[in-house]
């Protein structure tokens, strides 16, 4: 009986990512596979010239497949470092003040990606406020170019990304009684050692969650790099869509879709199995210590 | 049996706005939306009584488009140059049938660039510059290319008026769509000139407003919205010809209503639909011969021909070859 009602739960998604997800996947892996006449017609024999095409040419490897992961790589390190200080600010302020907080991380969520990625133009621009303040303190005699470069790519995906790592992150501090850091300041520790051996150890799923997830939404950017990167910034997603609109070489873009999934996978596992590997190794560590 | 109600139900949802279309004629037209086809629904009301068709538009150009065409999903499709050829190369539409199309007479030469569609209107792209940061007016494409204002310059990424760009630069370097390595040769000297590669007209504006870019490639009508906008730009067509921009529209093939289909391209050609797209999009109608009295858009036989549009039946079968290099030695330093 409980086993028939839960497979019946399961139901809905499991075919909504059927239909939505696993059958379009599909196609385009098999896509990828094929290729393009001059104007764009199918050409459905088997082919691995595509995949040929990108990985032999260090165009598409270096500007394109290592740029964004390396890009996607740095902005979550700084995402999860930033929203584990935001997180731990709200876990550790009064219990009135967290729901308020909370909104405030939510809030840009509920503004247009484009709106905030343009607004964050605004403010790295030539004549705004960061460069204002910039000169008016003398730390640079003349605007500095902020935008338009990798540095202006890396900001906008950490400011998409932050909100969720803080959100990931802060269920999970949430969880951890505070008695467990006092307990172990009784018996010696510092706050810092406290923090570092109890608190950050066990908050560990909310690091691996927020940097998963932090990681997969910038390895996906779009609006930010074509906005933010003045169109000097290459990055998979763009050089996929360009490739299937403007190039309208569909086999092509695919291929690009599918490189970019599976190098992600590949190394959301590693990460996943590092991170797990050396959460285990802890309690060992520390017995024999 | 349960089962089988529910699967016949669920049919029956399907199929039943079927039935409901099936009543009255409908003819489904993509466009490209917004404002574009805000002017053309203006005079629709006319072809849908005469004619006893209810005409619906679906927001659709581009690869979105010709996909809807080969689909057998829209009756009429708009596009540009590039999916015109693409559309007829994947035989997507219906020869144009100037027994229908009566207006195709009375149309600019330029205008039938082929037998499966038709230029409706055309826009220009030329040098949008800030008065106040250029001396003097540029004359020349080759305006962008001078060193002083290196790094203020702006264009788009790759797309069909860079593509125009670089035929351009071919062919005042001795090349042609045929023999394009001059072409890319000078837009290579261009690309170390560009710091930004804009791909939004908001984006540009601010560009212009902040001063960061004193001169970009624009088109004249977005030059009008910008003033309006309060950033003071002047434009200028340069000497070598005003790149244009083509709206195409074409009848798709294996559709029931392609003779509607026919109809409603003769009415898009017709003098009230022509007039409009000068009127409220600033745009350059197809048809001559229209009095455009009080209207602030360029409108000669001599404009037309002016206008740089190069042969795109070429250039199509390199688009994506022309693209990875556009990416290797125009924007990579």
């Amino acid at each position: 009986m409980i086993g028939r009602s839960k497979t019946l739960l399961l139901v809905p998604s499991v075919s909504i990512l059927a239909a939505f997800f696993v059958v379009p996947l599909i196609w385009v892996v098999g896509l990828s596979f094929m290729s393009s006449d001059g104007t764009g017609k199918l050409v459905t024999d088997f082919t691995l010239g595509n995949y040929t095409r990108f990985l032999t040419d260090a165009y598409y490897l270096d500007a394109l497949l290592w740029r964004t992961v390396r890009l996607a790589a740095i902005a979550t390190l700084f995402s999860v470092v930033i929203g584990y200080f935001g997180a731990l600010a709200i876990v550790r302020s009064a219990p009135s003040w967290q729901p308020w907080l909370i909104l405030l991380v939510m809030l840009p969520l509920w503004v247009n990606l484009v709106v905030r990625t343009l607004s964050l133009m605004v403010v790295l621009g030539r004549t705004g406020p960061v460069n204002q303040f910039l000169v008016w303190t003398g730390i640079a005699d003349r605007p500095i170019p902020l935008l338009f470069n990798e540095t202006a790519v890396l900001i906008g995906m950490v400011q998409v990304a932050v909100p969720f790592v803080v959100m990931s992150i802060y269920g999970v501090l949430q969880s951890i009684p505070r008695q467990l850091e006092h307990a172990a300041m009784t018996v010696g520790a510092t706050p810092l050692s406290a923090f570092r051996r109890v608190t950050l150890p066990l908050s560990m799923p909310g690091i691996l969650a927020g940097s998963v997830l932090a990681f997969g939404i910038n390895v996906e950017s779009f609006v930010v790099p074509i906005l933010l990167g003045g169109g000097r910034v290459r990055f998979m997603s763009v050089a996929a869509y360009e490739t299937a609109t403007v190039s309208n070489n569909l086999p092509f873009a695919a291929t690009i879709g599918v490189i970019l999934l599976v190098v992600t996978m590949a190394m959301l596992a590693l990460y996943q199995w590092a991170v797990r590997s050396m959460t285990r190794a802890r309690p060992v560590l520390a017995t024999a210590g | 049996m349960k089962r089988r109600t529910v699967v016949k139900g669920l049919i029956g949802l399907l199929a039943a706005p079927r039935i409901a279309f099936a009543q009255q004629k409908e003819l489904v037209v993509a466009a490209f939306g917004g404002a574009y086809t805000d002017t053309v629904r203006k005079t629709i009301g006319a072809f849908e009584s005469a004619n006893g068709v209810k005409v619906s538009f679906v927001p659709a150009s581009g690869a979105d488009g010709l996909a809807k065409a080969m689909a057998k999903q829209v009756d009429v499709m708009h596009g540009d140059l590039a999916w015109a050829f693409r559309g007829v190369a994947q035989d997507a539409f219906e020869k144009l049938d100037p027994a229908i199309v009566t207006n195709l007479s009375a149309l600019h030469p330029k205008a039938r660039f082929s037998e499966y569609g038709v230029v409706t209107n055309f826009g220009e792209y030329g040098i949008a510059y800030d008065p106040s940061q250029v001396k003097g007016e540029p004359t020349s494409w080759l305006d962008l290319w001078k060193p002083e204002y290196k790094g203020a310059v702006s264009t788009t990424g790759y797309d069909a008026a860079n593509i125009e760009l670089i035929v351009l630069m071919a062919k005042l370097n001795g090349g042609n769509e045929d023999n394009i390595d001059p072409g890319f040769r000078k837009m290579a000297e261009l690309g170390k000139q560009i710091s930004v590669f804009y791909s939004q007209h908001p984006q540009l504006l601010d560009l212009f407003r902040t001063k960061e870019i004193v001169m970009a490639r624009w088109l004249r009508g977005r030059v009008d919205w910008a003033n309006k906008q309060g950033v003071a730009l002047k434009f200028v067509a340069p000497k070598e010809g005003a790149i244009a921009l083509v709206s195409t529209v074409h009848v798709v093939k294996g559709r029931p209503q392609t003779e509607l289909a026919q109809k409603f391209v003769n009415h898009l050609l017709s003098a009230d639909s022509q007039k409009l797209y000068a009127a409220d999009l600033g745009y350059t109608p197809s048809r001559r011969g229209l009095d455009l009295a009080g209207i602030d858009v360029p409108y000669s036989d001599a404009m037309i021909d002016s206008l740089l549009m190069s042969d795109w039946a070429k250039i199509v079968p390199k688009m994506d070859a022309w693209k990875e290099r556009w990416e290797k030695e125009v924007v990579a330093r």
